[in-house]
Order: structure tokens, then sequence, then C-alpha cells
């Protein structure tokens, strides 16, 4: 499957016809979600209206979860059978994935502000999504850190396996820290149990961050592929 | 495991005829042929520097690299000690395939590349020392790795009075002149002289050297090769030493061998 | 086997000895971490309560604090004089080089800095009876600082500004070692038990020296292709 897609020229055509498709879907389910979420759901008992905002937060954080390990699995399977795509891959993703962690803290922080009467917590998911955020900083500055942009492709790929690695003993050790110090917070920031009202516009709104995140990685490789073949053309020119 | 993984999975799909003599006679174990070279490509920066190279280089010659800068012969050099990877292709020293353990091939060689390795707060001998045990050339057991063994001592003075530097042995590396720091670079050679097996991988030997130096080096290659020794060594222009085997890299894609 | 040791050996002797050239680094590595302890009495005021409570945290962050520096330069310039060309050429594994590269790394970064936490122990008050607790504390987790650094400093071999990029690196990923670290010492501190941290902290330093050697390895291999 992977060797089918690998194919620059046939990945371009694939994804051609995936982009508008990804695009629709995504743009029909943000109308549906944000319908759903600001009309068609009911406020919670505790939260109040403010509940709304987790049907943002939840699927970004989802979603910042997934993209880096869909970035640690494309450094799979460039360190190992060495396809240039799916370091693009990598590196096309690492951007929204950072994105998504960025909303998450912000919406975290848009919650908190009513809730816990301050604008951050340290609460042991804000922690390790906090964290996570630093892991995609590094992955980023490490991957463009050098003089020539492939020279850093092998370098960071090994940093997300080591990253995936340590994200569970990270996440672990902060949970740790988190009733070491305080005890759980009697407002998570998703209850034990959800609404069903509550969980389809949750759901939806996943979905379309899902389609977004696809189109904008698409959009993204192939950007990354053109430069590459751009200075690949100036490196086989700068011989002759 | 990763890298298990990787060197399992990316075995070149002609790695089992390469071992076995009778599909590639060139390639098989040999005692006078020290390097066999079968269709090498080596890819850079996106574009194949070298490609479609054969060469062979019996025990006692010496192979001449010649081209200008840019041309690959560093690549070359650094792609035969696998530290660069093959685009395509295989090679054999000794009759031990590249795709071999990384311990038997390293063994079968010696490199000397165009930056000297030595260690720059330790004096001459103890920079030696180190490259003596990092190219497993220590012989006897050592009980104290404080002192350096008597035998090992000796090895490195012989080294360093090959190369005219013996009263330079207790300075430390970064007081050295750039010269005398290239001859610290070379005495890795005399170091495992007496192992004439292995092929010296020399880069640009001559070009930071005195006249002296340049005699002395002439010297040890030719008496090595009188040996039985090979050495593969780069430069532009011309060599002071008159080599069996020149290739001229950049000039066609192959190279020009004669 | 002796094919393995030995080069490692010499690996550690030669890092030793190059240190102990100039003394004059590790001692001004020891000044910065006690000068950096001293700034926050200063700032936070002299209550021995407060000073003790945040000391375990303190200690801490001077040894990451101070231990980066040094540990961003544990490859740079040998790379730049080819000795780790010849390292992995070398017939002898180059994760087993790397591993003897970390334990240098260990006795010359980390082992002063140990041994001078107890400085920094009586300046903020600490209560000392326990010690010798502390100093192994600090010395595992000084460990896993050291394994976490080397990977950095593999990974960032060869780019545009390799400092910040190995603290960027080193500081979210050591983020347990801190956790599990301050909270040993600060059980230490309570009389509380303490063999569950010391516990956790010696599953981590397995992890990563499962993980840190060959990852170091692979990193420097990618560097000189």
């Amino acid at each position: 499957m992977f060797d089918y897609l690998a194919n620059p020229t046939r990945f371009r055509k694939i994804s051609a016809a995936l982009l508008p498709v990804v695009v629709l879907v995504s743009l029909i389910a943000f109308t549906l979600g944000l319908y759903l979420a600001f009309f068609a759901s009911p406020a919670d008992y505790q939260q109040g209206e403010t509940v709304r905002i987790m049907y943002i937060h939840v699927p970004a954080a989802w979603m910042a979860m997934l993209t880096y390990i869909l970035m640690a699995v494309a450094a799979v399977f460039y360190l190992v059978w060495r396809h240039p795509l799916a370091d693009i891959g990598a590196r096309a993703m690492a951007l929204p994935g950072a994105g998504f962690a960025f909303i998450t803290l912000l919406t975290g922080s848009f919650w908190g502000r009513p809730m816990w009467g301050t604008w951050w917590v340290w609460d042991a998911r804000l922690t390790s999504m906090l964290i996570l955020f630093f892991l995609y900083l590094g992955y980023m500055a490490l991957a463009d850190g050098f003089e020539r942009a492939e020279r850093g492709s092998k370098p960071a790929c090994l940093l997300l396996l080591v990253g995936v690695i340590n994200l569970p003993i990270i996440k672990f050790s902060v949970d740790w820290w988190n009733t070491l110090h305080q005890g759980s917070s009697v407002l998570r920031l998703d209850g034990p149990s959800i609404d069903p009202a509550m969980l389809k516009p949750l759901l939806v709104m996943a979905l379309a961050m899902l389609g977004w995140f696809i189109a904008i990685t698409i959009l993204r490789m192939s950007r990354l592929i053109m430069q590459r073949r751009i200075s690949n053309l100036e490196a086989r020119e700068s011989w002759s | 495991m990763m890298l298990v993984t990787s060197i399992l999975t990316h075995l070149p799909h002609d790695f089992w005829q390469m071992t076995s003599p009778s599909i590639h006679p060139s390639i098989g174990p040999s005692i006078d042929l020290r390097l066999a070279i079968n269709d090498l490509a080596i890819s850079r920066e996106g574009g194949l520097l070298i490609q479609g190279l054969n060469l062979e280089l019996k025990a006692g010659q010496v192979l001449f690299l010649r081209g200008a800068n840019g041309s690959g012969k560093t690549t070359l050099l650094r792609a035969l000690a696998k530290l660069i990877p093959l685009h395509h292709g295989q090679y054999a020293i000794n009759g031990v395939p590249h795709t071999a353990d990384h311990a038997a091939l390293m063994r079968q060689l010696l490199l000397v590349g165009h930056r000297n390795a030595g260690v720059e707060h330790l004096n001459v001998i103890s920079s030696l020392r180190l490259m003596a045990s990092l190219m497993n050339i220590e012989a006897s057991p050592e009980k104290i790795p404080e002192k350096i063994p008597e035998q090992i001592r000796k090895k490195i003075m012989t080294s360093l009075d090959a190369l005219g530097i013996k009263p330079l042995a207790e300075r430390q590396i970064s007081h050295l002149s750039a010269g005398q720091q290239r001859r610290l670079a070379l005495a890795r050679l005399m170091l495992a002289a007496d192992m004439t097996h292995r092929l010296w991988l020399i880069d640009e030997p001559f070009n930071a050297l005195d006249d002296d130096a340049a005699r002395r080096l002439c010297d040890i290659i030719t008496s090595y090769c009188s040996q039985g020794g090979s050495a593969v060594i780069s430069g532009h222009g011309t060599m002071p030493l008159t080599p069996d085997m020149t290739l001229t890299l950049g000039t066609s894609p192959s190279g020009e061998l004669s | 086997m002796r094919a393995i040791l030995n080069p490692c050996l010499a690996v550690i002797m030669a890092d030793i000895r190059a240190s102990l050239r100039y003394p004059g680094d590790i001692l001004s590595g020891l000044s910065y971490f006690i000068m950096m302890a001293t700034l926050i009495p200063l700032g936070l005021g002299a209550d021995q309560g407060e000073l003790a409570r945040i000391a375990p945290v303190m200690i801490w962050i001077a040894v990451m604090l101070a231990s980066l520096p040094q540990m961003d330069r544990l490859f740079s310039r040998i790379a730049k004089d080819g000795v780790l060309e010849q390292m992995l050429i070398s017939p002898t594994p180059m994760t087993m080089l790397m591993l003897a590269k970390i334990i240098a790394a260990w006795l010359i970064i980390i082992l002063p800095l140990v041994l001078a936490a107890p400085v920094i122990g009586i300046m903020f008050g600490l209560a000392l009876d326990r010690l010798a607790m502390m100093l192994c504390f600090l010395a595992i987790g000084g460990l896993c600082l050291v394994m976490i650094g080397a990977m950095a400093a593999a990974l960032v071999l060869g780019s545009r500004q390799s400092g910040v990029f190995t603290a960027i690196i080193v500081l979210p990923l050591s983020m347990p070692v801190l956790i599990f670290g301050v909270a040993g010492i600060s059980a230490l501190q309570s009389g509380a038990d303490m063999a569950g941290h010391m516990m956790l902290l010696g599953a981590l330093t397995l992890i990563l020296l499962v993980l840190s050697p060959p990852v170091t390895a692979a990193a420097i291999r990618f560097s000189e292709e």
C-alpha cells in the first residue's frame, strides 16, 4: 500500500482527487458541528454555556495527539524504508499538529478563566499538552535547523521516535506529579460520562478537524515536494 | 533495533549472489584481491555523483584517485569505509562484502580522512593511543587502563619516528602546527603497518605536507605495498609516487581508469 | 569482549585526561552552579522555611542548567576534528563507544555538581541527615540527564545553532527526571518513604540506558553521511 502511494507522481494524482472531497467533508462537518455545538446541544448544568468551548478543545486535543503519533509512524517509514515522501509527510504534519496543540492550550485557558477563575492551571492534562507542544517545537526546529533542508530529515525523524517513546513516560510522570501536589480537580476538562447530545457535536467537530488536517497536510506536502525538486535541480546545476 | 531492521530489509537484492563466488567470481574471497568494486553508484544531494564504477585492486598495488575539487574523491573513500550509503552496486575488501558484519569489514580497512582525528586537549601519545584502541590493534590485555602498555607505546614511538615527529610526543595536539597535525594523522597508518591486509584509504595526504614529510610518506607506502599491502590515495595533479593504477573522477560518469 | 571493553575504557580515559588538562573548566561549571542558587534567596527573601521548601527544585534546576552548556559541547569538537569519524569506522560497535562517552560525561559533568550539591543544600537550609540518599538521587537523575543530553547533542550536530536546539530538545524530555527527582528529595526532607521515587527514577534510567546509546550512535552516523 505504502509503496504504491510512495511514488510522487501517483501521490499527486491521488491527492488531487482527494483534496476537494476532504475539503467538502470538512466544510460540511464544520457547519453542522458548529450548529450542533452552539444551538442544538444543551448547556451543562455545572459549567453552563462555557461547556461549548469543549467542542473545539477536546477534538483539537485528540488531533494533537493523533498527529504526533502519525508523524512517528511516518518517521519509522522514513528511517526504515528511506521513502522521502514519509519525511515530507512528517514535516507537513508538524505545523498543523503544533497548531492543534496550541488551540487546545488556548481554549483550555479560555475555559479555565470562568471555571477556575484563572487563565492557567497546572492541570495534568494541560501540562502534558504543553509538553507535547514543546515536542512539536523541538521537531520543527531540528527539521529546519540545517543549511541543507534534507540534512535535518533523519535527526528529526529520530527525535520523533524518541519523543513518541517518551510521551507515555512524560504523561505518566505528569499525572503522578499532579496527584502528588493537588487533589484531582472536581471539574475535569471532560466529565466521566457524557450525554449523547454533547457527544454528537464532539464527534462531528472531530471529523471536521480531521478533514481540515488532511487537506492542510496534502497542500503542505505538495509544496514541500516542489521545493525539494527545485533544490535538487539547483544542486545538480551547480555541479555541471 | 530500528537500525537492525533497516539493515535487514535493505540488503541489496543480489546480496546472496554476491557472497557466492560462483556467480560473482571477482568478489569471492581472495587473498590477493584487496578491493573489488562492482557497478558502484553513489548519490549526493539528489543526483548521482559516481556511477557504474568497476575496479579491482590486487595486493601490493596503489590506486591513485585523481579528480578536481568536488569530483567525488572524498565521497568515494568515505563510501568505501561505509560512512556514506551506496546508491547501487557492491564492493568487497579482501573478499569481505560491504554488507557483511560491521566489525568484520572495518577490520579490513584504515581511513585517514581530511580531518586529522587528533583529540585537541590530549598530547600526541595519548591521542594516538586512543586511535590505536579504536582501531582494535591493542594486542596485550592491560591491567591498569591509566598506563599505556609498553608494547603500544613502542609502536606509537616507531610511528612518530617514521613521520619525523618523535620529539613532539609529549606536546599537546592543539599546540601543533597544521603540517605537524597532518603528520600525526598519517602516523596512524604506521600503527597498523604490520597488518598488511588492511586497505589504506588516504584522503589527499600530500596537500599540507612539506618535502620531508612527503618523502617519508612515500617510503611508508612503498614499504607497505612491498609487503603486500594496498592503498587508495586521492589527490589532484600528480603524486610523488608511481601508482599502479589511476582512476580519474569527474571525466565521465564512471570515471576513467588507466 | 576485550575488543569492545578496551576501546570503551580508552574513550573514558581519554575524556577524563582531556578534562583534567583544564581543571579550571570544571571549576567554572561549579561556580556557575552555585551562583545560580545564590540568586534565588536574593530574589525570594531569606525565609528559611520557604527556601527549604523550594530547595529540591532549585538543586535540580541548577543541575539541569549547569550541565546543559557542557552537554551541548559533548560532540561538536570531536566531530570537527574527525575523531567521531574514526569511532564510526572502528570495529567496536558505535553504541558501546557512545555508552562509554556517556559514562565519561557523567564523571566529568555530573559528578562534580553532585559533590557540590550539599553546599547548596546548606545554603537553603536542607536537613542533611540523609545526605547520602540525596546524592544518590542526584547521581542517578544526573545519569538520565546525560543520556538525554547525549541524544540531543548528537541530533543537533551540524545544525545552525546547536546550543538553543539542544536546550529545546533536552528540556521537555527531562521533565520526568525533574518530577521524580524533586519528589524524591522532597520526600527525603519530610522523612517520608522514598523507595517508590527511587524505583521510578531507576526505571527511567533503565529505559534511557536502552534508548540513548543506539539513538546517539545513529544520530552521529547520520551527521557524518
